[in-house]
């Protein structure tokens, strides 16, 4: 019995990754028409092509006994790889021409090297025995999570080379000498730029104001926001619905028409020049997302929970802070860290509302290195990435709160 | 005041002048009482600059000069200076001293608020040989009209530098004053080979056009003021410049302000048109560089002049210590510091005794800049000149993308600067106090003086008839005063001068009349900004909140539903924080659109009902606008949702190994601030830039409408993804694992897992994600300003190619300075936005609450 079943139910991992493969490769290479279009013009309809010959190649995938269609795609595998790589062969190419070719190679490499290698072969000849078969099965259970997890890489690793291409370029004039934004990429080393901000004063006070500023945000931010995420997700009460639209109304308002009747009214109330106003400022420009996140998740956490806390006797307040609070940590992790970046990152405001350099957060400070007759760019790259430090290693911290796991204790059934 | 300094008239005076000092002590708003006074000063030097240091010290050595005097100074970043003296100044908060261009004069002379200009005329203020210390030229451009705004302090202008080594190099001889455009490019071309280019300027940016239009016979303005932007040689000078760079090939394709820097100080061009202000950059990064007058003009044989802009100290109107101020602007433009600033930062100096200072002239570089200044065309400061280089921009960009001949485009542009200077509303005119600062003497001297002197307290006040303001009729003399100290007693000596009687012997001077003068006339200062309305309003506001609030709990409460007692409590104080913030400001925002609110006449604004509105909505450009701005919003927000969600996805899987460090590499474009990513994403795109190197291309398209668009989305695209997948991994990490477990163990395919489980679960915290992103991206000025500035701008008078509604009320507010109108673009945007959000919300039902 159990030798049907291996048979039966075996299929190689190999063949479904060759078909996602395949799949995406058709669609980069049908995407990157357009610009191979904008770059060598009618010669874009190789790439059509390609996707043509890759297109065949996915149709002819063999499944268990036809053992023709595989030889079949072997030839159309490899027609895919020569063209590739005569195309490979004339000169003048750039570094998107290596990277284009290599999602024709690659696939049909792969599907080559799978579809002749002994055991995908025997199956899909249809003589494979039972030891076979179940030497394949245990062969996926390996195979299948690490070809998965290939596979997420890949795209993982596009995403990192496409977020650091800018940044490399700004660690590179940040660590050039001289002050121009461009030239050659890590052809010299200096440290110069970083020891003139962190060596003059003025960085330390936008960082200290910054600093203070940025945690009162996300403190007083998530008092208010917090209680009220929990109320809307939570009460049906008078006036609910307006409310929560109310916060989202501000936002839609431009911000450069109201900034001189906003400088009255902080006047007004004595918050020109002061933490205190910046704190407040910037707690209400996160709240709208503070208070709509919140009660987003909020809603996911089940009501049964609290039910059952309040019949054990526990008091609403003591439901919130006992039950809700350490399920939505996640949530609440996320609503921080961005109350927190939205003050430390906000320029205008802080630029309006303090009219003495004592007051100055880094955004602020930045922008004052720039100026009609000297731009210093080595500095303000320098003092760019110092100023995203921060950010990263507040981050990397959170990754804690933000791993999963927390349904200690959840309802069951 | 007519006063002599006769004994009848002596106890008056001092009687008058015991009066008005108590007056001054008693009175104005804000002064320091008794003798010490603070002065707050804000300049735009770069943080920790060697201006900023040569500045600094000037500050230092006035304070020691005058112990009753402090001096702040604040420091204010370039790009913001004048919107943040603007809105200071409409809060009362303005400084005492100002540093501006006499470009930026134009648009500040303008203003008005409350009936009050923002600077002072320095006229009563400065004595005739205060004045006379300075260029003739220079002081001029301090003028708007007759006012005098600010006190000369530098002057710029281009010129050219070239790269002696790469010079040597080709074995061609240096450039030489006897330069014609012909020689320029001939060199140019000789010296461009590899990846070396002849020549690095900006062929798109006006400023780089008016040496060549002035060249070729053109001017920008007649004698009246007049707009002629497409004079005689206008268009000949743009295509001879464009033909550098389309045609020769001398100029890299597409170069930018920035990247002719770059390209220079890396030895990539020979020569650049460019100002002093980099030299010192230039020769930091070792280059062995030289300057040159700019060449003549082949053609017609006239040498091309550069617009020549000064910088200046101003005082502003709110300052209540104007005397004091006045004496710190002289003090940061006199001679001393003026050559404190030249040697040390190649700051060109506009003190005529400077100009013969041997350590001036032996400096080459200031030398010769001063020299091509000389050879330049000051700048006028006028309201024309602030808007110019919208229209030119506008027609350069036609010629550029060949969709109009120079001709044709410069001769739009100047209907286009005209009909914009005719619709512009008026400002009042400002007018002196009478008398302040100011008094007249009068005296009789035996005829036959030709020259007089007048010395007022020991010091040289003018010259008859080089600078005094005095007329004769018979032995009188009738000279007015300036430069006086209100409620002091000043001690005027009148000097005659006595030619030489013979060979051998020298004039002298003789004293012919001797008085006391004083004027009382006060400084009248623009009342300070009153808070308490707005503080009313707030409170006004905040209380009916609170009313509300208790209101519907008590309705509530009375129909039994008991558990929402606490409910109000919980909201009450985010929206009381939100109402005290931000209601007012956006009430008034409301209410301005209604008004016909102009930078002419802020804070005297006049109720014009839908006027506003109906320019809005049939204005040219409009539906072009809005729909970009749709395209804009809804591309980018997807794009963000859908990446953000793939990537946390994948970021959700436990196989994969290193997710701490891929998180936090895929969080950086959120980290670093945008300012320099998005600068750094522009220098890339460039034809010479990184990403035209990986793609093996030379696509400039940037310059191109449609490719201007598809970049500046992209680059939004990088900066939003990190915030959706990191909310979203949030979201992701609340969902329960056992659910998956379960589906795992039930044979639910991956697919299935996501469409069945992840999605509904997910779409609590995507609705609000996906709204406010909308909102934000909606509302996204940062990127388009700093990418591309709303261009390429193609069409006169309406939003650039790349503007959204927002980056175009940022334009209508603050270089057209109607805020009217912008207020009530602003509402539109509003309302559209409302719309959106409500049938949104309806749509997806995220309002419910969970109970």
């Amino acid at each position: 019995m159990s030798e049907d079943l291996a048979k039966r139910h075996y299929v190689p991992a190999e063949l479904g990754t060759l078909r996602t493969w395949l799949v995406a490769a058709i669609f980069v290479n049908l995407a990157i028409v357009p610009l191979e279009w904008l770059r060598v013009g009618d010669l874009a309809m190789l790439s059509v092509l390609d996707a043509a010959i890759l297109g065949i190649l996915l149709m002819m995938l063999p499944d268990e006994g036809a053992g023709g269609k595989r030889d079949f795609a072997i030839i159309v595998a490899g027609v895919a790889m020569i063209s590739a790589l005569l195309r490979l062969a004339t000169s003048e190419l750039a570094v998107f021409d290596y990277w284009a070719r290599a999602w024709l190679i690659l696939p049909a490499g792969m599907a080559i090297w799978w579809l002749s290698s002994p055991h995908v072969s025997s199956w899909i000849r249809g003589d494979m025995t039972t030891e076979g078969a179940e030497r394949g099965l245990a062969r996926n259970r390996t195979l299948k999570p690490r070809l998965s997890a290939a596979g997420v890489h890949i795209v993982l690793l596009h995403a990192v080379a496409v977020v650091l291409i800018p940044v490399i370029w700004i660690l590179d004039v940040a660590l050039s000498p001289g002050n121009a934004l461009g030239g050659e990429v890590f052809d010299q080393f200096t440290g110069e730029h970083f020891l003139k901000i962190l060596g003059g004063e003025s960085f330390w006070i936008w960082l200290r104001n910054s600093v203070i500023v940025s945690l009162g945000t996300t403190i007083l931010g998530l008092s208010l926001a917090i209680p009220a995420g929990y109320a809307f997700s939570r009460f049906k009460f008078r006036g609910r619905e307006p409310a929560m639209f109310s916060f989202l109304l501000v936002q839609m308002f431009p911000g450069i028409i109201i900034l001189v009747p906003y400088f009255l009214v902080m006047k007004s109330l004595g918050l020109l020049n002061s933490w205190l106003g910046l704190v407040l400022a910037y707690s209400v420009t996160a709240l709208p997302l503070c208070v709509w996140m919140l009660k987003g998740f909020f809603d996911t956490v089940p009501k049964e929970l609290e039910e059952a806390a309040l019949l054990d006797g526990c008091t609403q307040p003591q439901v919130f802070r006992k039950v809700i609070l350490p399920l939505s940590l996640p949530a609440v992790a996320v609503t921080a860290l961005f109350s927190f970046l939205a003050a430390w990152n906000e320029f205008l405001l802080a630029l309006t509302f303090n009219t003495s350099n004592e007051m100055y957060t880094l955004p602020v400070g930045l922008a004052s290195m720039i100026s009609a007759t000297g731009q210093a760019w080595g500095d303000f790259a320098a003092a760019s990435l110092l100023v995203s430090l921060p950010v990263v290693l507040l981050f990397i911290l959170f990754q804690r709160f933000l791993v999963e796991g927390l349904s200690a204790g959840g309802v069951k059934g | 005041m007519n006063t002599r300094a006769s004994p009848s008239n002596k106890a008056s005076a001092i009687l008058a002048l015991l009066l008005t000092a108590s007056l001054l002590a008693a009175g104005n708003a804000g002064a320091q009482t008794g003798s010490s006074v603070t002065l707050e000063v804000w300049y735009s030097f770069a943080s920790e600059s060697k201006e900023e240091e040569t500045f600094l010290n000037a500050i230092s050595s006035f304070e020691a000069a005058n112990p009753h005097i402090t001096v702040e100074a604040t420091m204010v970043p370039y790009a913001n200076a004048d919107q943040l003296f603007m809105t200071a100044a409409q809060g009362g908060e303005a400084p005492d001293l100002v540093r501006l261009s006499s470009d930026q004069l134009g648009k500040i002379g303008e203003v008005r608020v409350d009936g009050f200009p923002l600077l002072e005329d320095l006229r009563p203020h400065l004595t005739p040989d205060e004045q006379s210390r300075f260029d003739a030229r220079s002081l001029a451009a301090m003028h708007y009209g007759d006012s005098l705004m600010g006190i000369p302090a530098s002057q710029d202008c281009l010129s050219l530098i070239y790269n002696k080594a790469l010079f040597d190099a080709e074995g061609l001889d240096y450039p030489d004053s006897n330069w014609t455009t012909g020689d320029l490019l001939s060199a140019a071309e000789n010296l461009t080979n590899g990846d070396i280019q002849g020549l690095a300027l900006p062929v798109k940016v006006a400023y780089w056009w008016f040496p060549f239009q002035e060249g070729f016979g053109g001017n920008l303005f007649d004698d009246n003021g007049t707009p002629t932007l497409d004079s005689n040689g206008s268009a000949e000078a743009l295509d001879w410049l464009f033909s550098l760079e389309k045609e020769h090939g001398v100029v890299a394709t597409g170069t930018q302000i920035e990247s002719m820097k770059s390209q220079f100080i890396s030895s990539k061009a020979a020569m650049i048109v460019d100002g002093p202000w980099n030299w010192a950059t230039y020769e930091a990064s070792r280059l062995d560089i030289g300057q040159e007058l700019l060449p003549t003009v082949e053609e017609t044989g006239l040498r091309t002049s550069p617009l020549v802009t000064y910088k200046g100290w101003s005082v502003t109107k709110q300052s209540t210590e104007k005397v004091a101020a006045t004496d710190l602007a002289l003090h940061l433009s006199s001679a001393e510091v003026q050559r404190a600033f030249a040697l040390d930062t190649y700051t060109m100096p506009t003190s005529l005794e400077l100009f013969n200072d041997p350590e001036i002239a032996n400096d080459e570089v200031i030398s010769g800049f001063l020299e091509q200044a000389q050879q330049g065309t000051p700048a006028p400061t006028t309201r024309g000149m602030a808007l110019v280089y919208g229209p030119l921009g506008t027609a350069f960009e036609q010629v550029y993308t060949d969709s109009s001949t120079s001709g044709q485009a410069l001769s739009d542009a100047n209907e286009e600067l005209v009909s914009m200077l005719a619709e512009s509303q008026q400002a009042a005119e400002m007018l002196l106090i009478e008398g302040y600062r100011t008094a007249t003497i009068q005296f009789t001297a035996e005829p036959g003086y030709d020259t007089l002197r007048i010395v007022v307290d020991g010091e040289n006040h003018s010259t008859h008839p080089t600078n005094a303001d005095c007329s004769t009729s018979a032995d009188l003399w009738t000279c007015n005063l300036t430069g006086l100290v209100p409620g002091a007693v000043h001690q005027v000596e009148v000097f005659g001068w006595i030619p030489p009687a013979g060979e051998g012997s020298s004039g002298f001077w003789t004293l012919i009349a001797n008085m006391s003068s004083m004027t009382e006339v006060e400084d009248i200062v623009p009342p300070p900004a009153d808070t308490s309305p707005i503080l009313f309003a707030v409170g006004a506001i905040v209380l009916s909140l609170i009313a509300l609030l208790s209101f519907l709990r008590w309705q509530d409460a009375r129909e039994g539903k008991s558990r929402s007692k606490l409910a109000h409590l919980y909201v009450a104080p985010a929206l009381v924080a939100l109402a005290v913030l931000t209601f007012y400001p956006v009430f008034y925002g409301m209410w301005l659109a209604f008004t016909n609110a102009d930078q002419t006449h802020l804070g005297e604004n006049a109720w014009v009902g839908l006027a506003n509105f109906v320019e809005v909505l049939t204005s040219s450009g409009f539906v072009r606008v809005t729909l970009f701005t749709l395209v804009w919003t809804v591309l980018n927000v997807t794009a963000h949702i859908g990446f953000g969600l793939l990537l946390a996805l994948m970021l959700n899987n436990k196989h994969i190994r290193g997710r701490v460090a891929y998180r936090t590499i895929l969080l950086l474009p959120w980290a670093i601030p945008s300012y320099i990513s998005v600068l750094v994403w522009r220098g890339m795109l460039e034809p010479a830039g990184l990403i035209n190197d990986l793609l093996g291309t030379d696509l400039n398209l940037l310059a191109d409408p449609t490719g201007a668009k598809a970049l500046v989305i992209m680059v939004n695209i990088w900066l939003g993804i990190p915030f959706m997948m990191m909310s979203l991994s949030g979201a992701l990490q609340s969902l329960p694992g056992e659910m998956y477990e379960a589906a795992e163990v039930d044979g639910v395919g991956a697919w299935s897992q996501f469409r069945h489980l992840t999605m509904p679960n997910l779409k609590s915290a995507m609705v609000p994600l996906s709204l406010l992103g909308f909102i934000w991206t909606f509302n996204m000025f940062n990127v388009i300003y700093l990418m591309t500035d709303g261009g390429p701008n193609l069409y006169f008078g309406e939003p650039g190619s790349t503007d959204i509604l927002i980056t175009y009320v940022y334009d209508v507010a603050f270089r057209d300075g109607a805020y009217g109108v912008a207020a009530a673009w602003s509402v539109v945007i509003f309302l559209m936005l409302l719309v959106f959000s409500w049938v949104y919300l309806k749509r997806t039902n995220a309002t419910e609450a969970v109970t």
